[in-house]
């Protein structure tokens, strides 16, 4: 069995059995979720029991942690009050100053005096002067504190300091009652935390009183404090049977979509070796788009990743278009879609480059040529494909690329900015790989000088790309985008094919490229963004019309009406009316679409209860008696004319009969009030439509009524000549609108007019923007270049580390560092160095201009106070806010008794107490001014204070800029954007240039290391090609003549030393030989005496001699065998060596050759024995012999077959003459004028030696391959 | 005077022929866009009740307003619009929907209706706000609230 699963798991045939044993998992799990079903509807009673009490338990410990974290609080503020305040002198002085500690900024903490007065607080009130006593809880334990707006968890704990008794007061916001659709707005909200994290329907009740619900549907459980004491309820709706067994479906269908995503990747991995071993890179490149095609399909259909993740990257609201079938929906399809086609670009871009730099170019004819034209189109409609798709991501988004606040910005705007680069990398890459072809097609060849190709094509290129231009409807960019485009690409493909190919770093130009063309492209849709946005507007004007108004006002009364707490709060008298009116705005579509408008409360009488009005103000009293009974909602509509809207909706409450009170909105809609003024930016709707493209304060729209200027916004009035224009001009049949131009003084600006009609009134809707307001700007530019910087510093970095794991701490790296350590450093300190200078003065900026609004202020209510002696503070105060038109508040001591913005302050949005930073500076510092950041929820605002004295009497006079709209020089954003968008240009050009360099610098050093490498392992035909200049070219040819010499000399050498072995031998073997001839000369000379003297025992002598002759002949047998021997290969040294190291060893010598030579192998070392020199001198034969046969691929395959390792050494040269191809491994058989005819026989020879085979496998025109078999170690 | 009685009696009768002609007419394109109206709105109705949005998708102009409760609020191309309304009715599984008003002003008729819903098994009313607008031969949305 073991055996089986290592045979299946073995190479490439693992991948597959894994993608089986997945495919056999998804009936499996099919089966498991049945089963899982089954079980679950059979023990739903119990699996409900234990869900119910798994949710008890996890909510309890959620609000166990709430409070843990308040009491943690308590204990460190306390004990830090009790060290500090025994070293102080100043006990209420030092109260302030810890509790100004910033960590304590997201509680309300305060202190009170033993007689009750509170006498120091942090950033904000939640217990305010006389709201202690009674206290509402047991000292020490935690209690809810319910506010206007919000619950609060708090604790009440004493401190004493020497025999007196303060109360210590902390409280943390546990829930807001209210909720904003508005980017500063920060949701604390438990009940709606518990549900979406327990996808389950769950309300706290903060009031220990609440019993447990009757609803069977339902689940309560109790909320308990620190001394386990109830103090609210948490009601859940029960899990139902369906939704869990939905859930259950929906857990397993997630499991069986990504096991066939798992399974479609190891198809891809099993695919890996044979898609390597392929050679023509046409089929390599089909099947790769092929394979990618079907993966990206079978993904989509299956609905990954959408279906795993929630949120804003799978809103089509944020992008969505329904190009092939939807395949871009969301910004996170489109950003998986853009993977898999970079992919495929990087694929095309690298094929073609290298068919390209091929040496296999046929002379190009007529046909080849006349299709190759037919690619420039191609490339045309590319780069309209791209201006499309970038036109897509403006229109088709509700994202403002270039208006987000935030220089980083949020996920959803950075995969969208990580899309955009993508794009116009792909588009790049693809072009450049089109025109790569285009190249071939028409005759490239790398060793030929190509400059009069090169100027055809590009020119052919810039006609064709001009002449689709002209001829067509819609072109989509403008010509110089479209020249600067083809300019770029021009300056890429030489970059690539002439300066430094095969470089890595070729992937960052394009991206470089990519990003700025495709910056360049959003700016201009942009534009056009901007430019229909007056038509947006327009419409907008159009849309809100007498029946919305009615429908939206309607809503609100009766989401109102039927809301228990508002219905029975007519009842109470002490309810703050304001804020719950708030409360009920801000959860309608008032808030969403920042209308003016009012939610008020009425009593019986028709008397104000409380209201919230903003832009459009509630009457104090409404006219109950007109009111009918009934349950509907009647209407008043107090517009002057028929283009205003200010309708008032009212509604009856009443029970049994009886009257409680009335419900009262209102929606104020008219052009002077588009710009939403009365919205402070933290309740204003970030949704609030006419901001979202331009800035509606730099429109001018004037309407006209049945043919008369009935309205203008703006500061500009048209003249009658205009007016004429405007009204005469011819517009659109179908659509009722056109576009003209006026000139408004000396500028130029576009209008769209509308015409509608209502009530049989004939409306003409005329919007204008200056031409120079459209935003086609650097700033706008370096705002996204920014955020695309990061992302190919990034891809450098990568690159880099990749490139640097194989070539280690070379020359070149070294060089690069220098360069970018000279050069990146200072640009980094500059940037610092600004944006903290720029900052300062911004922060000047604001401090000057809110103190000269106090000014004002004082200086206004100085003058009335003076003049008139009767007039109370309160009233000066409400005479300079409404004639200066500057929003401020002034504090008695700590009290405020004056705010121009009231209302908040009345709804508790904004404190009544003085900020504490502001009473520590100007009461116990005594400082005559103090500026501090400020928040209501993540609004971050400045605030101004400063002491002032009216009447005699010191007052505290605050000014921000939350309501006053200040104008400064810079904005953070700005700052952010100018110096790091430019800064980030400046450091990837930086990068950029100093690769290029320290190529160029490194190149020739690298090419001598190698070179001095190759010769040092005995490959003395090393020449290296360079076209350096000065002392690299002296030092480059020198090195050449020196190998050329070290060459011949070699020779000589050897001629020299082969004749002198040869002397000696024969010298050796003269002797050798010499001597048993004369034993030899002298047996036979006395046997010819015994014979002619016919000696009576010669035929003893004859015996004696002959065994003489014999044991002679003998020796020189021996001695023939001996000179054999010596004659043989020099002694090997044999040892275990790494095939796959000896290999990669020999082909780093060979880098810098022209030839592409790759190791492909699937082992990580591959033992045999062997001589490594020999071996390695071996392969740099081969290698040599391929490039000297004009092969510019060599592929070293090692393979391993039973208990040996197979070598392939293929090449694409000229091949081997089929006549000499039985001769090649016979000694001193050479073709080469130099050659000694030793490489391939000394080969087979030393392979024979370690006992291994060699031969010829095949040749042809198209390339040869050598096998080699070699015995792999054996390790005993 | 006889001539003139003729050339009177000529003028009455064609001023009443025109007249009624007139009238006939105007009944005629009356009722031709009551039974339009009628017709689209019937159709949107369908449409929403079944959750089919490649149905709606052929009054979405150029730019249409949504307000939808999920926090869908703005003007969208066609494109948006589409997988807009296709990820609101995923999400809030129409179980219901009828239009309890139908405004047929000539100009810009509107309809409100009572939309109801199963949001992850939680079941839910909302107000539905829709009013149509004629481009060229076309009656587009150009506004859809579900509040």
């Amino acid at each position: 069995m073991i055996n089986w699963l290592r045979k299946k798991f073995k190479g490439d045939r693992k991948y597959f059995s894994i993608v089986f044993f997945i495919f056999l998992m998804i009936p499996v799990s099919g089966i498991i979720t049945n089963n899982l079903i089954e079980k679950t509807k059979a023990e739903w009673f119990d699996i409900l029991t234990r869900k119910i009490n798994y949710l008890q338990s996890s909510i309890t410990s959620d609000f166990n942690n709430e409070q843990t974290k308040l009491l943690s609080i308590v204990k460190e503020l306390k004990s830090k009050l009790i060290i500090d305040l025994s070293n102080s002198e100043e006990l209420y002085k030092t109260f302030v100053e810890i509790l100004n500690d910033k960590k304590f900024d997201e509680y309300s903490l305060e202190i009170f005096a033993p007689n009750g007065k509170l006498i120091a607080w942090s950033k904000s009130v939640a217990i305010n002067q006389n709201e202690l006593f009674p206290l509402p809880a047991p000292l020490g334990e935690t209690y809810f504190l319910e506010k206007p707006l919000a619950f609060y968890i708090s604790i009440i704990d004493t401190i004493h300091i020497d025999s007196d008794v303060f109360y210590l007061t902390a409280n943390y916001p546990i829930e807001l009652k209210y909720s904003l659709t508005n980017p500063y707005f920060r949701n604390i909200n438990f009940s709606e935390k518990c549900s979406k994290n327990y996808e389950i329907e769950c309300k706290v009740d903060f009031n220990p009183f609440t019993s447990s619900t009757k609803d069977g549907k339902k689940y309560s459980f109790e909320l308990l404090n620190n001394n386990e004491k109830k103090i609210g309820l948490v009601t859940i709706n029960k899990p139902t049977l369906v939704a869990e067994l939905n859930s259950i479906k929906e857990i397993s269908a997630n499991i069986q979509a990504i096991l066939v995503f798992i399974a479609l990747v190891f198809v891809g991995l099993g695919l890996k070796t044979d898609y390597r071993i392929l050679t023509s890179l046409k089929i390599k490149f089909i099947l790769f788009v092929f394979y990618l095609v079907i993966v990206r399909v079978i993904i989509f259909l299956l609905d990954i990743p959408t279906r795993l993740i929630e949120g804003p990257l799978t809103e089509p609201a944020n992008f969505s278009s329904t190009f092939a079938f939807g395949i871009v929906k969301s910004p996170i399809e489109l950003l998986v879609t853009n993977f898999f086609l970079v992919l495929i670009a990087i694929q095309f871009f690298r094929y073609t480059n290298i068919y390209l730099l091929s040496r296999e170019t046929k002379k190009p004819n007529l046909l080849t040529r006349s299709f190759s034209i037919l690619l420039f189109p191609l490339i045309v409609l590319l780069m309209r494909g791209f201006a499309a798709a970038i036109r897509s991501v403006i229109f088709d988004s509700k994202l403002r690329y270039f208006k987000d606040p935030d220089i980083i910005p949020d996920l959803t705007l950075l995969s969208m900015h990580l899309n955009i680069l993508l794009i116009g990398f792909i588009v790049t890459a693809l072009v450049i790989g089109l025109f790569n072809l285009v190249l071939k097609m028409n005759g490239f060849n790398v060793k030929k000088k190509i400059v009069g190709l090169f100027v055809i094509s590009y020119l052919t290129l810039v006609i064709i790309s001009l002449v689709m231009f002209f001829i067509s409807k819609d072109p989509l960019v403008n010509i110089l985008i479209l020249i600067a485009f083809v300019a770029a690409i021009i300056l890429i493909s030489y970059q690539v094919l002439i300066r430094s190919r095969n470089s890595v770093f070729n992937y960052v130009l394009l991206l470089l490229v990519g990003s700025i063309f495709s910056i360049t492209l959003l700016n201009y849709f942009n534009s056009k963004l901007e430019k229909e946005s007056l038509k947006t507007t327009a419409y907008e004007l159009n849309r809100i019309d007498e029946n919305l108004i009615q429908f939206y006002l309607m809503e609100l009364i009766n989401q109102s009406a039927s809301d228990e707490k508002v219905i029975s709060s007519f009842s109470q008298s002490n309810l703050n009316f304001d804020a719950l009116a708030f409360i009920q705005w801000s959860n309608s579509i008032l808030q969403k679409e920042s209308m003016n408008s009012f939610l008020a409360f009425y009593d019986r009488f028709g008397n104000k209860k409380g209201s919230f009005d903003i832009g459009f103000t509630s009457k104090e009293k409404v006219p109950f008696n007109k009111i009918p009974y009934s349950d509907e909602v009647i209407f008043f509509n107090e517009a002057s004319n028929p283009i205003e809207k200010s309708i008032i909706g009212i509604k009856r409450i009443s029970e049994l009969g009886v009257t409680r009170g009335f419900i009262s909105s209102g929606i104020d809609f008219n052009i002077s009030k588009l710009t939403a003024s009365e919205f402070p930016d933290f309740i204003g709707s970030n949704l609030s439509l006419l901001n979202q493209v331009v800035n509606i304060k730099q429109l001018k729209i004037f309407l006209f009524l049945n043919g008369e200027l009935a309205q203008v916004f703006g500061d500009i009035f048209p003249s009658r000549e205009q007016i004429k224009i405007l009204l005469n001009t011819e517009l659109d049949s179908t659509f009722n609108d056109g576009w003209l131009k006026l000139d408004f003084s000396g500028e130029t600006y576009q209008t769209y007019l509308l015409k509608t009609f209502d009530n049989g009134n004939e409306i003409l809707t005329a919007i204008s923007v200056a031409d120079k307001e459209f935003s086609w700007n650097l700033f706008n530019f370096f705002k996204v270049f920014f955020v695309h910087a990061i992302f190919i510093l990034i891809v450098f970095v990568a690159l880099f580390i990749i490139r640097i794991r194989k070539i280690n701490y070379t020359f070149k790296t070294k060089i690069l560092f220098a360069f970018l350590f000279v050069s990146i450093i200072p640009v980094i300190v500059l940037a610092i160095y600004n944006r903290q200078v720029v900052e300062e003065r911004s922060r000047e900026s604001i401090f000057n201009e809110l103190k000269q609004r106090a000014d004002y202020v004082q200086s206004h209510i100085e003058s009335q106070i003076n003049k008139n002696k009767n007039r109370n503070i309160i009233k000066a105060s409400e005479n300079a806010s409404n004639e200066l038109k500057i929003s401020f508040a002034i504090f008695d001591g700590t009290e405020q008794v004056f705010n121009s913005n009231n209302n908040y302050s009345q709804i508790e949005l904004l404190d009544k107490k003085l900020n504490s930073g502001a009473y520590y500076h100007l009461h116990y510092l005594r400082s005559k001014e103090f500026m501090t950041s400020e928040k209501i929820n993540d609004y971050v605002y400045d605030s101004y204070y400063r002491q002032i004295k009216l009447d005699n009497k010191e007052y505290i006079l605050a000014v921000n800029d939350a309501f006053n709209k200040i104008k400064i020089p810079f904005s953070t954003t700005e700052i952010d954007v100018v110096i790091f968008g430019i800064y980030s240009f400046a450091v990837l050009l930086i990068v950029l240039f100093s690769t290029i360099f320290a190529n160029q610098i490194s190149s020739p050093i690298q090419k001598l290391t190698k070179a001095a490498e190759a010769v040092g392992k005995g490959d003395l035909n090393v020449q290296i090609q360079h076209n350096a200049k000065g002392e690299i070219k002296e030092l480059l040819d020198g090195f050449n003549l020196m190998t050329m010499e070290l060459k011949k000399n070699q020779m000589e050498l050897a001629e020299l030393e082969r004749e002198s072995a040869w002397k000696e031998m024969a010298k050796q073997v003269a002797h050798e030989i010499k001597n048993p001839l004369t034993p030899m000369k002298l047996a036979i000379q006395q046997l010819i005496a015994a014979y002619r003297e016919k000696h009576g025992d010669f035929d003893k002598l004859f015996d004696k001699v002959s065994n003489t002759i014999l044991t002679q002949i003998d020796n020189l047998s021996q001695i023939a065998s001996e000179f054999s021997r010596f004659a043989k290969m020099p002694s090997l040294k044999i040892e275990v060596v790494d095939l796959i190291k000896v290999v990669n060893d020999t082909i780093n010598i060979f880098i810098n050759e022209k030839a592409k030579i790759i190791l492909e192998t699937d082992y990580q070392e591959a033992l045999i024995e062997a001589d490594k020199n020999q071996l390695s001198r071996m392969f740099i034969n081969f290698i040599r012999n391929s490039i000297q046969a004009n092969a510019d691929k060599i592929i070293i395959n090692i393979n391993s077959k039973e208990n040996d390792f197979e070598i392939r050494i293929t090449d694409n040269g000229t091949g081997i003459p089929e006549e000499i191809r039985d001769k090649i491994f016979n000694e001193n058989f050479t073709t080469k004028n130099q050659g000694m005819g030793l490489g391939l026989s000394m080969a087979k020879r030393f392979i024979e030696n370690i006992n291994g085979r060699i031969e010829l496998e095949s040749s042809s025109e198209k390339g040869t391959t050598f096998k080699i078999i070699i015995p792999a170690y054996k390790k005993f | 005077m006889k001539k003139l009685l003729s050339i009177l009696l000529i003028i009455i009768f064609y001023s009443g022929f025109i007249s009624a002609q007139e009238n006939f007419r105007s009944n005629i394109q009356s009722k031709d866009f009551n039974q339009i109206i009628n017709y689209v709105f019937d159709d949107i109705e369908i449409s929403i009740r079944e959750g089919n949005v490649g149905r709606l998708s052929k009054y979405l102009g150029a730019q249409t307003y949504f307000s939808l409760s999920n926090g869908v609020n703005g003007y969208y191309s066609p494109n948006q619009a589409y997988y807009i309304l296709e990820d609101f009715f995923n999400l809030y599984k129409v179980t219901a929907f009828k239009f309890n008003q139908i405004s047929k002003d000539k100009i810009s008729p509107y309809a409100t209706g009572t939309f109801s819903f199963d949001n992850k098994g939680k079941r839910n009313t909302a107000k539905v706000y829709i009013s149509l607008k004629k481009i060229g031969d076309k009656w587009n949305i150009t506004q859809l609230t579900i509040n």
